[in-house]
């Protein structure tokens, strides 16, 4: 008899190991996203983003005219720090707030300036977060507002800037994760930025199905940040890639520049004439997707060179110069081309970063950890200051393996092209 | 007289020269059992013999050919008193196959049950017994519990005798031994032990016959009694014994070194000791081509394990795990179930109830009614249900997934043990999550591992590893491949055919 109670002792602490958190689905405010701002005061104001599970419900019953109900709520609170505002916002609830899903987090732009220490703790300690999580500054304006737009494509504006994200090239589902890599590396950090773009034209609806262009969400490039994890400055869209490609985080990405109208197609043109006094209007557009990055850190005195050799692999996809594909030494005069112009974009690119920002977010400091560990322990507490007066050598690789569909135009007459 | 009572007292089980006496007795015995037949005919004018049998079991017009008529003519005009005609008697006069003579009255009377037909003569103490049995029997049809695409359509019927012939038409070895046994004090079901000698263990036979000789019952009506009566762990929900209606089945299974149980009146015949993957194996897998039937093995464990672990897993993802479910996914499953009264665990269980209920009334309802009760029970399920906001869409997925991954084991015990290991299984993870799966899993496979039908592992050749057998049971390989015997089954014998030499 009391051998049988232990067994059932034994079994029930087994079983009885405080699991019994049970909630029910109907229970919980799923948070899709979760924006942070800081007020003058000091406080911070958290914005949540909900899934309205009713919205959603398209029934058989309701039928699409009510459609028109936006799948998602905003809801907001002020709090001392993260939790703080999480419990704030309860009071407001009648479902408790569930951060499983929170895959995406907003920051103001005046808490980046302010500096995101003091948010970001919660993000790596609370267990519901997944570290696989997108993390934003919203430029020139508050999580908030990025976050009440309705985006159209999306039921929600914080499933959507994922997407974006995605979309132009960066890896899936990350920056989070990334951040705090690279925040414990090298000091400094990068996170995407977005930002708020009004319609380029203006256009009135002028009856109830017009769809005019409208407020949206888009990425504006990536927020650099410094030692203290404060707000450093922006790449644009068009720099972003650079990080990615020299991070070894590029997936994808087309690449246009001007080349020369004149002496292109020329039987004894070189590679230099083509290049040369190129003309705006006549373009090719290269489209890349296979990227390599690999860095190599060079000690010769007292600082480190890097050797940067990028490769990529790609096809002619658009090509409004009078060069004729169909002939291979065009196909390279156009990657020898692409290359210039490519090592001209990343020098300009990294030398912003090294001067105007002054972090490493490329990180190079990484490969000297990586490739000589005991180097890197007497330049790491420096490496602030060495950053921005390294000597950089950045060779580019293109492989153009395809013209595309055709080798030569559809289109029969060229301007300026080859009689 | 009086030295006659006193001689049924001494001896009561013999039989007497007087066949009066005899007859009486016998009507003593059969008092009131209206299809016991007694034909007098008297023979050599003083001389009388009685024919006693079972209306509707003997066949009437042999005994009128092969009995009667010899009798009748052959003993004209000759007496019967003398014993030492008992031998011509039997030998030359009675012109059947199938004739022996017994002296006891409780052997007449189990012959005559049996269907013979017993000949009472004036002035021998013994009785012939002519097995002239003709019972009514249905054609041997197609398996119904068990389908093939491609393969033999004859199953096994309710006689003994033509079962252990489609055996012995499949096997024509001697070495296929078939031992017949008697079980059950009233219905003496005849019970026939089969085994290929040199294949099998002969411990796993003496097993057998020991335990089937220990079973101490009043009646075998189908198969599956003698199963529960042998079985090593009957507190398992695992089946132990396989059944089968199919002859091929039972053959390969013989060759393989396995023990069946063939019983009088029932078509199923039974296969020991089963081992797991047998109860997955079916038989079109080995009619099939090796790849495709590989797939469809993978098909069907792949439905195991949804109709064991589906809807607990539903449940406990959408009530302890929400992360791990995808984002979009989580949405329109949280938009589904808004409005829906019940907890998820309560409404799988509620679902998964219904479910059973129908399937159930189903297999009892009479032929006419069946369309009736499945619409009645798909529109409720189906449609009613969701649209009365009682339970959520997801659930009538997850729900009929589950009943259609029941049905996909090829042996139907099989299923129905996952089919309720199931409830107790939504039950732990409505409360503890993927935790108490967890728990239920380990608990269950350690159960599995455990068990050990007549001494052979019953997740072998998985657990332990026979590592030579397991190409019939994660993959089936081609026949030429598939050479390996189950160790714990065979006797030396390991390899079903040599080693092709090139």
């Amino acid at each position: 008899m009391f051998k049988k109670l232990i067994v059932i002792f034994v079994a029930l602490s087994l079983v009885l190991t405080g699991c019994w958190d049970r909630q029910e689905l109907n229970d919980q405010a799923i948070i899709l996203g979760w924006g942070m701002d800081l007020l003058e005061d000091g406080q911070y104001l958290a914005t949540a983003n909900l899934v309205l599970p009713l919205a959603s419900k398209t029934g058989g019953q309701q039928g699409g005219e009510q459609g028109g109900r936006s799948g998602f709520m905003t809801e907001t609170a002020y709090g001392k720090n993260n939790r703080d505002a999480e419990q704030n916002m309860q009071r407001k609830l009648s479902r408790v707030l569930f951060p499983g899903h929170r895959r995406n987090i907003f920051i103001g732009e005046k808490l980046a300036e302010h500096g995101v220490f003091s948010i970001l703790d919660e993000y790596g300690r609370s267990p519901m977060v997944r570290p696989r999580a997108n993390i934003f500054v919203v430029r020139k304006a508050t999580a908030q507002e990025a976050m009440s737009l309705a985006y159209q494509l999306e039921t929600n504006p914080a499933i959507a800037v994922q997407k974006i994200q995605e979309k132009s090239g960066a890896p899936i589902s990350r920056s989070l994760l990334d951040f705090f890599i690279s925040a414990n590396g090298t000091g400094c950090g990068i996170m995407p930025a977005l930002t708020i773009l009004p319609p380029e034209v203006k256009i009135d609806k002028k009856s109830k199905n017009d769809s005019p262009p409208q407020t949206t969400l888009g990425i504006y490039g990536a927020a650099v940040f410094n030692g203290q994890l404060k707000l450093a400055g922006y790449l644009k869209y068009d720099e972003y890639w650079v990080r990615l490609w020299i991070a070894n985080k590029l997936v994808f990405r087309t690449f246009t520049t001007i080349i020369n109208a004149v002496d292109a197609d020329k039987p004894g043109g070189a590679v230099e004439d083509a290049l040369s006094g190129a003309t705006s209007g006549k373009t090719v557009t290269v489209s890349v997707d296979s990227f390599k990055s690999d860095i190599t850190p060079i000690f010769s005195g007292a600082l480190p060179r890097f050797r940067i050799l990028l490769e990529g692999k790609g096809y002619i996809e658009e090509n409004n110069s009078p060069l004729n594909l169909s002939k291979p030494a065009n196909v390279k005069k156009v990657e020898a081309r692409m290359n210039q112009y490519l090592e001209e974009k990343i020098r300009r690119v990294v030398t912003k970063v090294q001067k105007d920002f002054k972090c490493d977010i490329f990180g190079f400091g990484d490969t000297i950890h990586h490739r000589h560990p005991y180097r890197w322990k007497k330049l790491a507490a420096d490496w602030e200051t060495i950053f921005p007066d390294i000597d950089l050598d950045i060779t580019v690789k293109l492989n153009l393996t395809g013209t595309g569909l055709t080798g030569e135009s559809l289109l029969p007459t060229r301007e300026g092209g080859e009689e | 007289m009086e030295q006659q009572t006193t001689n049924k007292q001494l001896e009561p089980e013999m039989l007497y020269p007087d066949l009066a006496y005899n007859i009486e007795r016998m009507q003593l015995e059969f008092l009131n059992c209206s299809d016991i037949m007694y034909r007098n005919c008297s023979i050599g004018g003083l001389n009388r013999a009685t024919l006693i049998y079972v209306d509707g079991m003997c066949d009437v017009q042999a005994v009128d050919e092969f009995v009667l008529q010899p009798l009748i003519e052959h003993f004209r005009r000759s007496s019967m008193v003398d014993e030492g005609r008992a031998a011509e008697l039997k030998e030359i006069f009675i012109p059947t196959l199938k004739i022996r003579i017994v002296f006891q009255t409780k052997e007449v009377i189990q012959a005559v049950l049996r269907g013979e037909t017993a000949i009472f003569t004036e002035g021998n103490a013994f009785v012939m017994l002519a097995d002239l049995i003709k019972m009514e029997k249905r054609a041997i049809e197609e398996a119904t519990s068990e389908k093939v695409v491609r393969g033999p359509r004859d199953a096994f019927m309710e006689t003994l005798r033509t079962n252990t012939s489609l055996l012995r038409r499949r096997l024509r070895s001697s070495k296929l031994k078939l031992e017949s046994m008697t079980l059950g004090s009233l219905t003496e079901t005849d019970i026939v032990i089969g085994y290929m000698e040199g294949i099998v263990k002969e411990s796993l036979v003496k097993e057998v016959r020991a335990r089937l000789q220990k079973i101490q019952i009043d009646g075998i009506i189908h198969s599956s009694n003698i199963e529960e009566f042998i079985e090593d762990n009957v507190f398992s929900p695992f089946p132990q014994i396989q059944n089968t209606e199919r002859p091929d089945v039972a053959v390969s299974s013989l060759l393989e070194g396995k023990v069946i149980i063939i019983t009088d009146n029932t078509p199923f015949v039974l296969i020991l000791p089963m081992t797991y993957w047998s109860g997955l194996q079916a038989v079109d897998d080995y009619s099939d081509r090796f790849m495709y039937a590989t797939f469809v093995r993978w098909i069907r464990y792949t439905f195991v394990h949804i109709s064991l672990l589906l809807p607990s897993l539903y449940v406990a993802l959408t009530t302890y795990h929400l992360q791990v479910i995808p984002t979009s996914l989580v949405v329109s499953i949280a938009s589904a179930r808004e409005g829906v009264p019940l907890p998820a665990v309560i409404e799988a269980l509620i679902m998964e109830f219904i479910f059973e209920g129908l399937r159930e009334a189903g297999i009892r309802l009479p032929q006419q009614v069946g369309p009736a009760v499945s619409i009645a029970g798909a529109l409720v399920i189906g449609q009613a249900v969701v649209a009365a906001g009682i339970i959520s869409t997801p659930m009538v997925i997850i729900v009929s997934l589950t009943g259609v991954a029941s049905f996909a084991f090829p042996l139907y015990n099989l299923g129905t043990a996952y089919r309720m290991l199931r409830f107790p299984l939504l039950v732990i993870a409505g409360v503890l999550g993927f935790y108490g799966i967890v728990l239920f899993l380990i608990a269950l496979s350690v159960h599995m591992v455990t068990l050990k039908p007549f001494g052979v592992p019953y997740m072998a050749p998985y657990a332990p590893m026979s590592t030579g057998n397991l190409n019939d049971v994660l993959v089936r390989a081609p026949k030429p491949r598939m050479r390996k015997l189950l160790p714990w089954l065979t006797n030396g014998k390991s390899e079903r055919f040599p080693k092709r030499t090139k």
